[in-house]
C-alpha cells in the first residue's frame, strides 16, 4: 500500500483544500452504500477504510479535528429488511427476510416459491433476492409489481427507486465524461464498415484508415 | 455475438487511439502467428478489450512496434508485440470460436459451421493443456446455455447468467497472479457478459422472428401479432433499466481494479462505448437499411 497521498491520488504536500476535495470524491465513489448489492462489497469497504485512514492521517498533520465520513447511512440500510418485518405479520415472510439478510439467497428463493399468496410483500422479497443474485431483470420486474400492488408502501417504493437511481447514475457518470450519442448509422460509418470488410478480405476501400 | 465492447473513437486522444489500434492489430497478428492465418477472421473488439484490460494490470505489457502486415501491405502500422495479454486473448478467441462452431454443428448439423471449424481443429489439446480450468468452465457453461435454448427457456436472467459465467472465466486470466485483482476482473467479465448477451438478443429480435430461432426476449415478450417496431419498443421499455443497472454494477467493480496503464481507454469503453453501442441499437436508426 502506498503513502496516504498516493491513496488519495494527490501530490505530496497538497493543501488541505486539495486533500478534502480528493477525499470527498473518493469517499463518494467507494462509499459502502454504493456497493450494497455488489458481490465485491468487501473490497469496496476495504478501499473505503483505506481512504478514511489516509484522510485522517493527512488532516491530523494539518489540524487535529475533522471527522471523516461515517458509515451510519450504511447501517441504516443494512437493517432495513429487518426493521419493517414486523408489519408483514407472516411468519414465513419474516423468516425469508432473515435469510436474505444473512445472504442465504437460495434457501430464501426456495421458501418464496412455496408461498402461494403472491402479494406485494412476496414480490418485494422475490425482487430483493433476485437483485442480490445478479438476476436484475427479474428483480426489477418483481419490485415493480410490488410497487403496483402496494403503491403506499415506502419500503417497496424505496427499493424500486434505488434501481432507477442506479440506472440513471450510470448515465450521469457517462454524461460527466462527455457522452453524446454518436449516430453510428451515418454515411461515414457505413463507409468505414465497408472499408473494414474490404480490409478483412485483403483489399482497402479508404486508403488512409 | 461479438463486437459490442469498443471505445468511442471520437473521444479518445490520438495517442490513446493509437495504443488501442496497436492492441487490435497486435491481436490480429498474434492469431496469425500463434495459430494460423484463417483464425484472423475471428478477430473482434470484445477480445481486444480483454487484452487491453488485462494488459492494464501488468507493468510493461508488450512494446509497440511499427510494422507492415500482409492485410495492409502499403502502410506500416503500430502493433503491440510480446504482450502476454494479447497472447492470452488470442488463445481465448480461438477457444470461443471453436466452441461456438462445435455447438452449431452439434445442434443444427450446420455444414457451414463444420467447414468454418476446420482452421480451429488442431488446437483443442493445446488449449486444454494450457488452460484446463478455463476450458472446462467455458464448455460447461456453454452446454448449460444450449440446454436452456433447447428447453426454450423464457428466463432471460438464467440465459444471460450462463453467458456471463463464460465471460467471467475468460476474464479471470491465469496470467494475473494477484487473487483480488483476478476476482474483480471476473466480476467485470460477468456483468459485461450479461450485458452482451441481452443486447445481442435484442439486436437479433427481428432476424430471430423470421428464422424462428431461440431468443429468450421473444419467448418472454412477443405475442405473435405486433409489428417489429412495436415489439422492439416494448422490449426496450422492459429491459432498459436493468441493463443500465448492469452497467452501473460493472463500472463500480471496475473502479476497484488497480489499473496501471491505459485507464483512459478503458474508461472510454466502459463509460461511453458500451452506452453508445446500446443506445444506437435501441434507437432504430438502422431500420431503413433493410
Amino acid at each position: 500500500m502506498g503513502s496516504s497521498y498516493e491513496v488519495l491520488g494527490i501530490r505530496e504536500g497538497a493543501s488541505e483544500e486539495e486533500i478534502k476535495t480528493a477525499y470527498k470524491k473518493l469517499a463518494k465513489k467507494y462509499h459502502p452504500d454504493r456497493y450494497l448489492d455488489n458481490p465485491l462489497s468487501d473490497l469496496a469497504e476495504e478501499k473505503f477504510k483505506e481512504i478514511n485512514v489516509a484522510y485522517d492521517q493527512l488532516i491530523k498533520n494539518n489540524r487535529n479535528s475533522n471527522q471523516s465520513y461515517g458509515q451510519s447511512q450504511n447501517n441504516n440500510q443494512q437493517n432495513s429488511y429487518n426493521r419493517s418485518s414486523s408489519q408483514s405479520g407472516n411468519i414465513s415472510f419474516q423468516r425469508i427476510r432473515q435469510l436474505i439478510q444473512s445472504r442465504q439467497f437460495r434457501e430464501a428463493d426456495r421458501m418464496l416459491n412455496e408461498i402461494s399468496n403472491r402479494n406485494g410483500e412476496w414480490h418485494f422479497l422475490k425482487g430483493i433476492n433476485a437483485m442480490n443474485t445478479g438476476q436484475f431483470q427479474k428483480g426489477y420486474d418483481h419490485l415493480r409489481n410490488a410497487v403496483q400492488l402496494e403503491p403506499n408502501n415506502l419500503e417497496y417504493r424505496q427499493a424500486y427507486d434505488q434501481i432507477q437511481r442506479r440506472s440513471t447514475g450510470y448515465r450521469n457518470m457517462s454524461n460527466s465524461r462527455g457522452y453524446s450519442q454518436v449516430n453510428t448509422c451515418d454515411c461515414c460509418t457505413n463507409l468505414i464498415c465497408a472499408d473494414c470488410l474490404c480490409e478483412m478480405l485483403g483489399g482497402d476501400l479508404i486508403g488512409c484508415c | 455475438m461479438f463486437g459490442y465492447v469498443k471505445p468511442v473513437n471520437d473521444e479518445l486522444k490520438i495517442r490513446e487511439y493509437n495504443v488501442f489500434r496497436s492492441y487490435y492489430c497486435g491481436l490480429c497478428k498474434a492469431l496469425g502467428e500463434n495459430y494460423n492465418q484463417l483464425t484472423r477472421f475471428g478477430l473482434n473488439y470484445d477480445l481486444t478489450f480483454l487484452a487491453v484490460i488485462i494488459g492494464s494490470l501488468i507493468e510493461n505489457d508488450g512494446i509497440i512496434s511499427n510494422e507492415r502486415c500482409f492485410v495492409h501491405p502499403l502502410k506500416k502500422r503500430n502493433i503491440m508485440k510480446n504482450s502476454q495479454s494479447i497472447d492470452y486473448a488470442s488463445d481465448m478467441s480461438v477457444l470461443l470460436v471453436r466452441l461456438k462452431l462445435k455447438d452449431d454443428w452439434n445442434d443444427d448439423k450446420s455444414y457451414k459451421a463444420l467447414l468454418a471449424s476446420i482452421p480451429y481443429r488442431n488446437y483443442d489439446n493445446k488449449l486444454l493443456n494450457q488452460y484446463p480450468e478455463t476450458v472446462k468452465n467455458v464448455e460447461m457453461k456453454l452446454s448449460d446455455l444450449s440446454k436452456l435454448e433447447k428447453d426454450k427457456s423464457k428466463d432471460l436472467d438464467a440465459c444471460a447468467d450462463k453467458f456471463a459465467k463464460v465471460m467471467e472465466s475468460i476474464f479471470q486470466s491465469p496470467i494475473i497472479k494477484d487473487n483480488t485483482q483476478k476476482r474483480i476482473l471476473g466480476q467485470v467479465g460477468y456483468y459485461l457478459g450479461r450485458w452482451i448477451y441481452i443486447v445481442d438478443a435484442y439486436q437479433d429480435l427481428e432476424a430471430d422472428i423470421k428464422t424462428t430461432s431461440f431468443n429468450p426476449l421473444l419467448l418472454k415478450y412477443y405475442e405473435g401479432n405486433e409489428t417489429i417496431n412495436v415489439l422492439k419498443d416494448k422490449v426496450k421499455q422492459e429491459i432498459e433499466v436493468a441493463l443500465y443497472y448492469t452497467l452501473s454494477q460493472l463500472v463500480d467493480c471496475y473502479e476497484l481494479l488497480d489499473i496501471k496503464n491505459n485507464k483512459e481507454i478503458i474508461d472510454n469503453v466502459l463509460y461511453l462505448g458500451l452506452r453508445n453501442k446500446m443506445e444506437s441499437i435501441f434507437s432504430n436508426c438502422c431500420k431503413e437499411e433493410k
